[in-house]
């Protein structure tokens, strides 16, 4: 899905982020500004240390800004008031972590149930959303067992309903397919294609791998706290999308931003 | 290396072994105080203690096990906890007995620190343990510094034998386990003890039964001879164990299944919470409950039995009571040693004669007065079926007080005015009754119904009834718990049974000045409670002696009682550490899974969870941990207490000084104040350790911290 020239739904207008003390202050992100239009996925790639997980944190309100502003849907997320945040996270947000974060007390359906619980659904409505979700993501049989009983593959999966199962806004995903085989990597990768095409879920995506990035429409590529190239996929097979992705990274040992 | 290591590690695991710490210096504060009792000089001296330095012992020994069982649990708990990290060891190529050598080194360090700092506050508290003690005795307190090299050997000892006793099995499992278990160690869900919902529901139908059976026993009493308790007690401690096994089991498989029910309310985390630690925790509370109910029984047995030695001696209204077998005698040479000794006024004794009693006044602060039999029995029918009303057995009666007792209006008017009641006019052609404000019912019924009721030919006042304390309820005062006044001029037609010389002294009587009093009197003896001979018509008297004089009172009296106050202080000494004990236990679950906690509510936090429900979540899941083990606990130790008060009130009292209800009631409601002050610091403690993990958890500054 090409973005269009509509009014983005999120737009990045020259953030920084400063972490350390005054005698020693590290530069996370620098004058970083782009735009993501509804119904995009987004993968933003660079190596470790370049503020990938920096700027996804920012975005998500997790970290603050030092610097610049964020809109989603035209409101500033940078100046919503500390009590505000988690009812904002919690309408506006889904995220997916590496780590797949899913309570280990909890089965995979109450897993994903929990953020219709915490706003307050009627239970007759959470079951019906959560086997929705769950015969969509091929985990209906898994919902009775517990994060331990089931593979990588099943709690991402189950992490990635998780964070579908409110219909957020924007969905973020920190290098999700990081814990995972290939195959597994390959199934969680190509239902996030599904949900984005079938869907339209807008879904911004921090990965170092190529292969993974190469699911994405649009690759923003991170170096040193700024951002060095994006590339299009555009018409492209993902396999020719796939070799220009590592020609650029190819590239981002130089010193040249974009 | 190994040494550097353990003492790095102990030293990086301060906050995890903070518990652990504070538990074991608790717990030799607490030994060292008691054990100091047994060497204090001051506590040495009093009387009829005896017995409470094998009392200590054999309460410490006590502790040592159920210590010892506490440590066991919560050095396996932070193991299982370190897991991951032995496992790197052993993967390093460390072995597995060293390892164990690791371990026991830096629970060793501890141990010597926590001993260290234990002493300090085990010093003071043993002073406030001394200060009780003597204030029990009415004896003055002088602070010192209580330090006693063998109390601190003998601390040392019992603490190193209970840690040394916690950690074998520790250290056993550690040289067993494989690298493979120790990784998969907290991974997964624990499952439920009784895994079938029909058998839950048959194990807590049965464990219901159990309690009901067993309050049965205990409240009514069938099979007698301590059988009935004993079978209850078991009972109850089965319906205790069984009822934690089966409740969350039985309320996981029922309402794990119930989506209505579980995501209401925000329900889901607190439920699961409890459903993931439910094998652990269903024995955790099983044993909870049991301390906790043994606690409660323990402290509210030894404030029953404070409220008794209290009670009794309020009872006992005269400081001083002299008695004298089948006369009156001259009581002046006694007179006038008390009234040098303890009163500190210059008061006037007449000389007494024998002759003429009604003369005998010796002073506004002492009197000396004859106690006379009727020759009747009316109001002694009455007070023995009060006896068996109350459901007291009737003891043999002594020889004095077979027969209804009485005294002169003229000597029970100077008595009143002696003990400052308040004045009474009385009809010098009338008698009147004084008694137990138990037996008032019964004698005013009495004096209503019989219009034949009289004494030496003297009618009874129909609403003559006085109930103030009067030295009645030991027998061999003013009567046994009830004794009849009759006009002067009846003198003639009774029997005298014993001289009375009675004072009010200013100041309470220490054992030391009951043994000066005795000693200084030659002819004087203690009247003493446990012997006895028979007369000459084969009932007892506790006239042992024929021409001896007997000194009584309520300090004699209260004397008498001085061996229960061994039993009081092992009675709090063992509440007190099973308080202890549980609610480091419950400490132990709360704050020994912190990471844990942090990590979840992080997960909510981003989730959208507001800090505020967060923080609710979390008191919630504080209140079932702490109130689930209590409320069982109560309803058992009330049932627990109610036996142990009400045969302490059935030994001491034929008839009650208080309704058994209220006595059980204070008794109960004492030792509950004292168990929620500990408790509740417990909980305070846990609260704010969770609110601080909470804030670190919700505030956006420490998810920096989990930031890549």
């Amino acid at each position: 899905m090409r973005p269009g020239c509509r009014k983005p739904l999120l737009h990045v207008e020259h953030i920084e982020k400063y972490y350390g003390s005054p005698q020693a202050v590290t530069k996370a992100l620098d004058q970083v500004s782009f735009d993501v239009q509804a119904g995009e996925f987004i993968s933003i790639m660079g190596a470790s240390g370049s503020g990938k997980t920096t700027l996804l944190n920012c975005i998500s309100t997790i970290d603050t800004v030092s610097a610049g502003h964020i809109l989603l849907d035209g409101r500033d997320i940078t100046a919503i008031a500390e009590s505000d945040l988690s009812a904002f996270r919690r309408d506006t947000l889904g995220f997916v972590f590496q780590d797949f974060n899913l309570l280990d007390t909890l089965t995979l359906e109450e897993n994903i149930a929990l953020p219709l619980t915490i706003s307050e659904k009627a239970p007759g409505e959470i079951i019906t959303q959560v086997r929705r979700i769950a015969d969509r993501l091929h985990i209906g049989d898994a919902l009775q067992k517990f994060p331990s009983q089931v593979s990588g593959g099943q709690k991402q999966r189950c992490a990635f309903a998780r964070a579908m199962v409110c219909n957020p806004r924007l969905i973020m995903a920190d290098e999700p397919t990081g814990s995972l085989d290939s195959h597994a990597s390959r199934v969680l990768l190509t239902f996030m294609e599904e949900l984005n095409q079938d869907m339209g879920a807008t879904i911004l995506m921090v990965t170092h791998d190529a292969f993974s990035a190469s699911y994405g429409s649009r690759i923003l590529f991170l170096k040193d706290g700024r951002i060095f190239n994006e590339i299009h996929r555009g018409e492209k097979t993902r396999s020719t999308f796939y070799h220009e992705i590592l020609d650029v990274l190819s590239l981002l040992g130089g010193d040249r931003p974009c | 290396m190994l040494s550097k290591l353990s003492l790095r590690n102990a030293r990086r695991a301060f906050g995890e072994y903070a518990l652990f710490f504070v538990t074991l210096s608790c717990c030799v504060s607490a030994i060292y105080a008691f054990n100091s009792l047994i060497f204090s000089d001051t506590v040495k001296a009093l009387p009829d203690l005896e017995i409470l330095p094998w009392l200590i012992i054999a309460s410490s020994l006590l502790v040592i096990l159920i210590m010892g069982w506490i440590i066991g649990y919560m050095i396996s708990y932070m193991l299982r906890k370190r897991s991951r990290e032995f496992s790197i060891y052993m993967i390093c190529g460390i072995q597995a007995r060293r390892i164990a050598a690791l371990l026991l080194r830096e629970n060793v360090l501890i141990g010597i620190l926590a001993f260290v700092a234990g002493i300090l506050p085990g010093m003071l508290l043993s002073q406030i343990l001394e200060a009780a003690l003597l204030r029990l005795f009415g004896m003055p307190f002088c602070l010192h510094v209580p330090f006693f090299l063998p109390a601190l050997g003998l601390t040392l000892v019992y603490f190193w034998g209970m840690l040394l006793y916690g950690m074998r099995k520790s250290i056993r499992w550690i040289r067993r386990v494989q690298p493979c278990e120790l990784l998969r160690q907290d991974q997964s869900n624990e499952k439920p003890p009784v895994s079938d919902r029909g058998r839950a529901v048959t194990l807590l139908f049965l464990s219901l039964l159990s309690c009901l059976a067993g309050f049965g026993f205990i409240w009514i009493q069938p099979l007698g001879k301590g059988y009935d308790v004993l079978a209850g007690t078991g009972l109850l401690v089965l319906f205790l164990s069984g009822f934690f096994r089966s409740v969350p089991a039985a309320l996981t498989s029922r309402l794990g299944s119930r989506a209505h029910w579980k995501y209401k309310k925000h329900r889901l985390v607190t439920f699961r919470d409890f459903t993931a630690r439910i094998h652990s925790m269903s024995s955790i509370m099983g044993i909870l409950s049991i301390l906790f109910m043994l606690s409660i029984t323990l402290a509210a047995t030894g404030t029953a039995i404070g409220m008794m030695v209290t009670r009794s001696t309020q009872a006992d209204v005269f400081d001083i009571m002299i008695l004298r077998h089948g006369e009156t005698g001259d009581f002046s040479r006694y007179a006038q040693m008390i009234r040098e000794d303890f009163s500190g006024q210059d008061s006037y004794s007449q000389d007494l004669s024998s002759q003429d009693l009604s003369s005998q006044d010796l002073s506004p602060r002492d009197h000396s007065y004859g106690i006379y039999a009727s020759g009747k029995t009316d109001f002694l029918t009455v007070r023995n079926q009060a006896v068996v009303e109350t459901g007291r057995r009737l003891n043999r009666p002594y020889a004095e007080f077979r027969q209804d007792t009485c005294m002169l209006q003229s000597d029970y008017l100077k008595l009143r005015k002696l003990l400052g009641y308040r004045d009474l006019s009385l009809d010098p052609a009338l008698c009147y009754v004084h008694c137990v404000p138990a037996l008032e019912r019964g004698i005013r019924t009495l004096t209503r119904e019989r219009n034949d009721l009289e004494c030496a030919g003297y009618p009874f006042a129909r609403e003559g009834v006085f109930t103030e304390p009067f030295s009645q309820n030991n027998g061999y005062g003013n009567g046994m718990d009830y004794i009849l006044i009759v006009p002067d001029g009846a003198v003639k037609s009774l029997r005298l049974l014993y001289g009375v010389y009675a004072a009010v002294t200013d100041r309470p009587l220490s054992p030391d000045d009951l043994g000066r009093i005795t000693a200084s009197c030659e002819g004087l003896v203690l009247l003493d409670g446990k012997r006895a001979r028979s007369g000459p018509d084969g009932a007892p008297t506790r006239f042992v002696y024929e021409d001896m004089d007997y000194l009584s009172g309520k300090w004699v009296s209260k004397a008498e009682l001085h061996y229960l106050y061994s039993i009081i202080i092992c009675l709090f000494y063992l509440s007190l550490i099973l308080v202890i004990t549980g609610a480091a236990i419950l400490a132990t679950q709360v704050l020994g899974d912190w990471q844990k906690k942090q990590r979840q509510n992080r997960i909510l936090s981003q989730l959208g969870m507001s800090g505020d429900l967060i923080s609710r979540l979390v008191t919630r899941q504080l209140a079932l941990l702490f109130l689930l083990p209590l409320l069982p606990a109560v309803l058992v130790s009330i049932c627990f207490t109610f036996i142990c008060t009400k045969k302490i009130l059935v030994s001491f009292f034929q008839l009650p000084i208080v309704t058994d209800l209220v006595w059980m009631g204070q008794s109960l409601m004492t030792a509950l104040v004292l168990f929620s002050v500990l408790y509740g610091i417990y909980f305070a403690a846990a609260r704010i350790c969770c609110e601080n993990s909470l804030k670190n958890t919700s505030g956006n500054s420490i998810l920096f911290y989990e930031v890549r």
